[in-house]
């Protein structure tokens, strides 16, 4: 139990460090790549909760008999939270995509992708 | 058996928005009629959903009989997806479809460049489920549909104006659904469980605090909500229809659903709802410049939105559809600064559209502002009685 604990300080550690990054960060770019940073922790988070019964896959062969299977039952990851990440990590592979493509489209007026150069093209 | 068949009529048409797109993205020719089926779809649905709802006076979760549209519908096991196409969400899908279709009409003739009807249709399916889904992961989904696609949609006019602003608008919506995400882990970790109920049994504020940060800012309410404004006022004019109508309100419909789950919100929604109209109301009297004005409106009607939630899907639609009429014209509007209307007249046309539409935000009697306005009175005033 104290490995989970620990796992999830280190996964909360790069979390905040992702979100640090997103705010303090004043080049597109960088902004971005802290948000994926955010994204992949969340996704190790959801693993550790699915890991936190066990590590066996979840699959019930027929070769192997109930008995054998119900004594290691306790010993199971829980399958529902690895297959709700796996959603969330196309949709963050795709928006991380898009970002990118507009990131590209924005370096033509300013090659530094500085924050700064484009609140004054966003406002008045 | 007609609850089968009213749950087969209810995930037809919630699929139909997304097939339509399909379709449309290989016979353009068709793209309109598809996209007006769509928000014909959604109206008439709407339509009998409160019809139904009226005649029986049931509000939730119950089956109607006579192949009426069943409540709750309950896909793939407790764990999966879990929609509820009732009373409540009703509204709100009236106003989705009688914004897209406003939308779609106004650009009948000559259609925004590029790809612009399958995304509506899109953000039009995405919408609509946010509105009828009732567990945490599909509402996650569904608001990233609405949030790539919104993207999409701000970035159709090809300016350099509209590419910082739909980067901000992805970025920002993008990390607020993370953080909330965490907050479903940590509600799965406590309850076992995905289901908007299933909140209420969490203890600690963590995982409710981080479902409403994301809910709030996908909404629009006050702190949160103050980044919003720009990316309406900055977008083409279609597209601000639809963000300023309906997006907003797809985070508003699960805030909602979960305020009524979830009794230790009672106090705090209201409480937000109402600091997020003062603020809105300040910015835009201060605000000279039209669309921004309009913009901080948006943020302050938010407000009184989620004051009272029995009520809060009839007010969205009274805001939602003169909202979208102010963002419509205002193409045609003589400047964008307010200081240079009493120099310039108004373009024919315009002016009409305008008056109703101002003077259903602002509550005059026939109007659908002044009904929503009346009911929200009455919603709230019992408690201020007993005090």
């Amino acid at each position: 139990m104290d490995a989970f604990r620990l796992l999830e300080l280190l996964i909360l550690a790069a979390l905040l460090t992702g979100y640090v990054g997103l705010l303090l960060r004043r080049n597109l770019f960088l902004k971005v790549l802290a948000m994926d940073v955010m994204g992949t922790s969340v996704v190790s988070l959801f693993v550790l909760v699915a890991a936190r019964s066990g590590l066996r896959s979840p699959i019930l062969s027929p070769t192997a008999g109930v008995r054998e299977a119900s004594a290691s039952l306790a010993a199971w990851a829980d399958p529902i939270p690895q297959a709700v990440i796996l959603t969330a990590i196309v949709i963050g592979l795709s928006i991380q995509a898009l970002l990118l493509v507009v990131i590209t489209r924005l370096s033509r007026i300013d090659p530094c992708l500085d924050l700064r150069s484009f609140d004054d093209v966003g406002g008045p | 058996m007609p609850t089968l068949s009213g749950q087969a009529i209810a995930i037809g048409w919630l699929l139909l928005p997304f097939l339509a797109a399909f379709l449309s993205a290989l016979l353009p020719v068709l793209a309109r009629w598809l996209a007006l089926l769509c928000c014909a779809a959604t109206v008439f649905l709407a339509a009998a959903i409160a019809l139904g709802a009226l005649q029986l006076g049931a509000i939730t979760g119950e089956a109607l009989p006579g192949g009426a549209l069943p409540g709750a519908i309950a896909l793939l096991g407790p764990y999966g997806v879990s929609l509820r196409v009732d009373a409540f969400s009703a509204p709100f899908l009236l106003l989705n479809g009688l914004v897209g279709g406003a939308v779609l009409l106004d650009g009948w003739r000559q259609p925004p460049p590029g790809p612009f009807l399958p995304l509506l249709m899109v953000l039009h399916g995405g919408l609509n489920s946010a509105f009828v889904a009732t567990d945490l992961i599909s509402l996650y989904v569904t608001l990233e549909v609405v949030g790539v696609s919104a993207f999409l949609l701000i970035l159709i006019s090809r300016s350099e104006r509209t590419l910082w602003v739909a980067l901000r608008y992805l970025l920002i919506g993008n990390t607020v659904m993370t953080l909330y995400l965490i907050g479903t882990a940590v509600v799965y970790v406590q309850t076992g469980s995905f289901r908007l109920e299933a909140v209420a049994a969490t203890t600690g504020g963590a995982a409710l605090a981080l479902l409403l940060v994301g809910l709030l800012t996908k909404s629009g309410l006050f702190l949160s909500g103050l980044w919003l404004p720009l990316t309406h006022a900055e977008s083409p004019a279609v597209v601000s229809a639809l963000l300023s109508g309906v997006v907003v309100t797809s985070g508003i419909a699960p805030l909602l659903r979960l305020n009524e789950a979830v009794p230790a919100l009672h106090g705090v929604i209201p409480a937000i709802g109402l600091a997020s109209a003062a603020l809105g109301l300040l910015f835009a009297l201060v605000d000279g410049e039209v669309k921004r004005m309009l913009a901080w409106s948006t943020l302050s009607q938010m407000g009184l939105v989620v004051l009272a939630p029995a009520v809060g899907g009839i007010y969205a639609l009274g805001h939602g559809v003169a909202k979208a009429a102010l963002f419509l014209g205002a193409r045609r509007y003589p400047a964008r600064d307010l200081a240079g209307w009493k120099s310039r007249p108004l373009p024919p046309g315009v002016w009409g559209p305008l008056w109703i539409a101002s003077l259903s935000v602002a509550g005059l009697p026939p109007l659908l502002g002044f009904t929503a306005k009346y009911q929200l009175n009455k919603a709230i005033s019992p408690p201020c009685g007993r005090r």
